[in-house]
C-alpha cells in the first residue's frame, strides 16, 4: 500500500511538472473540409490572406459612423466654418477625414480646439449606417464663434491664386481622437462668401 | 486506520494527477509549425506573431464572391438640383457598403450626396455591372439616372467643382465603406446647377447582415 502510495506521488508530480512546462507543437489545419495546412515560409512567417477593413466601416456596421456637413454661409477672415464637440463622457470620437472647398484662395487650417461656449448655425450628425437610429453625441456648428483656435494639426493652402479653388480632401486615417468636449474645427484665413466643408468620425469605447 | 489514511492519500494523489493531466492543454506552449514541418512560426522581441499577409480590401474580396457592383449614369442634359445618380438596396436580408464614387461635370456646382428617404422612383433606369465579370449574379438595387422622385435628405457630404467656368476636373471621393444601405435606403447624387453632361459612377458592395 505504501508502495502504491509513492508511486501515485511520483506520478502526481510527474503530472504536474508535464502541465507547467510542456511545449506542443501544432499545425494548423483548415477547418472548412479541405486537407490544407497552413504554410509558414523559412522566415518564420505564417502566411495568411487577409482582408483589410477600415476601422470607419467596422464602426459603421454598428451605427457609430457619422458625418458633419457645414451650412453655407458667407464666412468672415478667420472663421471657422465647421466645428465638432464630443459630447460623450463614455466614449472618444475618431475624426477619420474632412473635406474642405472654399471660393477663394486662402489656408486652411484644421485644429483642435477647447470647450467653450459655442454659437454658430448648428449642424446635425448623419449616421452613416442608414439602418441605425443612433445619434451622434456631438454637437458641431457651421460658422462656429465661439471658438479660440487651438493645436493646429494641418494647414492647407487652396491651389490658385484668384478663384478656380480645389477642393482639399485631408485623410487623417482616425488619428485625431477627441474627449468629452474637446473639439476639432476647421478655419479659412481668408474671407471666405462660399464655402463647404464636411468632418467624418466615428467612435469607440 | 492507517490503510485507510493511506487508502484516502492514494485517492487523493490520483485526483490530483487526473486533474493536472486535464488541465495540462491550458498551460501548454504552443509552437506553430508549417505544412512538410520545416519552418516554425516567428514570434518577435514585441511579443509580435510574424506574419507575411497578403491583403485584399473589403471590396475585392467581396468582388471574388461576385457581390461587388458598379452604377454608371452615362451622360444626360440635367435640369438644376437634379439627382444625377440614386442607386437603392432592394435586399432585405443583405446591406448595400457604399464603397466609391466618381463625379464629373461640365459646370461649376455644388454636388451633394445624401441618403434620401423611400420614395417613388423615376428616371432612366439604371442596371448595376457586377465587377466580377466571371459572376453571373446581378445586384439586388434600383438605379436611376436623372432621378426625379426622391426629396434631397440626410447630407452625407457637399462636394464642390473646382472652376468658376469651365474646365471642371472629375471628383473622386472615397466613403471608405462607411455608407451602409438597408432595404429600399438609398444613397444619391445631386448637381446643384444645370448640366449638359455629367458623368457619375457608384461602386458599392453586398455583405450578408449578422
Amino acid at each position: 500500500m505504501k508502495k502504491l502510495v509513492l508511486f501515485s506521488l511520483v506520478l502526481l508530480i510527474v503530472s504536474i511538472s508535464f502541465a507547467a512546462s510542456t511545449t506542443t507543437e501544432a499545425v494548423i489545419k483548415d477547418g472548412q473540409g479541405t486537407t490544407e495546412t497552413i504554410t509558414i515560409n523559412k522566415d518564420g512567417r505564417l502566411l495568411i490572406n487577409a482582408v483589410s477593413k477600415t476601422k470607419l466601416n467596422e464602426a459603421s456596421l454598428k451605427g457609430d459612423s457619422y458625418s458633419w456637413t457645414a451650412v453655407s454661409e458667407d464666412l468672415a477672415a478667420a472663421g471657422t466654418a465647421l466645428c465638432v464637440a464630443n459630447q460623450s463622457k463614455t466614449r472618444k470620437l475618431v475624426i477619420d477625414s474632412v473635406y474642405v472647398w472654399s471660393d477663394v484662395p486662402t489656408q486652411v487650417q484644421v485644429h483642435a480646439t477647447a470647450n467653450y461656449t459655442w454659437a454658430g448655425t448648428e449642424v446635425t450628425g448623419v449616421n452613416l449606417n442608414r439602418t441605425s437610429a443612433n445619434t451622434a453625441n456631438a454637437i458641431a456648428y457651421t460658422n462656429e464663434s465661439g471658438n479660440t483656435q487651438g493645436s493646429i494639426i494641418i494647414t492647407k493652402t487652396t491651389n490658385e491664386l484668384a478663384t478656380d479653388q480645389f477642393s482639399i480632401k485631408c485623410n487623417l486615417d482616425g488619428a485625431i481622437i477627441l474627449d468629452y468636449n474637446q473639439a476639432i474645427a476647421v478655419d479659412l484665413v481668408a474671407d471666405s462668401a462660399v464655402f463647404k466643408c464636411t468632418i467624418v468620425g466615428h467612435y469607440i469605447d | 486506520m492507517k490503510k485507510k489514511i493511506l487508502g484516502i492519500l492514494l485517492c487523493l494523489c490520483l485526483c490530483l494527477c487526473f486533474v493536472s493531466i486535464c488541465f495540462a492543454g491550458d498551460i501548454t506552449e504552443l509552437v506553430l509549425r508549417g505544412a512538410g514541418g520545416k519552418y516554425f512560426a516567428g514570434v518577435n522581441k514585441d511579443g509580435q506573431l510574424q506574419v507575411d499577409a497578403s491583403i485584399q480590401s473589403a471590396l475585392a474580396y467581396a468582388s471574388t464572391k461576385g457581390d461587388a457592383y458598379s452604377w454608371t449614369t452615362g451622360t444626360a442634359n440635367i435640369d438644376a438640383t437634379d439627382c444625377a445618380l440614386c442607386v437603392i438596396n432592394r435586399s432585405r436580408t443583405r446591406y448595400l457598403v457604399i464603397s466609391k464614387m466618381y463625379v464629373y461635370t461640365d459646370v461649376p456646382t455644388a454636388i451633394p450626396v445624401y441618403s434620401p428617404a423611400a420614395a417613388t422612383w423615376a428616371g432612366t433606369a439604371i442596371t448595376g455591372v457586377n465587377l466580377n465579370r466571371t459572376s453571373t449574379l446581378t445586384a439586388d438595387a434600383l438605379a436611376y439616372r436623372d432621378e426625379t422622385g426622391n426629396t434631397q435628405a440626410n447630407l452625407v457630404v457637399n462636394l464642390q467643382t473646382n472652376e468658376t467656368t469651365t474646365d471642371e476636373f472629375g471628383i473622386d471621393y472615397d466613403f471608405q465603406d462607411s455608407v451602409i444601405l438597408g432595404y429600399n435606403q438609398a444613397i444619391a447624387v445631386d448637381l446643384t446647377e444645370e448640366s449638359a453632361a455629367f458623368n457619375v459612377t457608384i461602386i458599392g458592395y453586398y455583405v450578408d447582415i449578422e
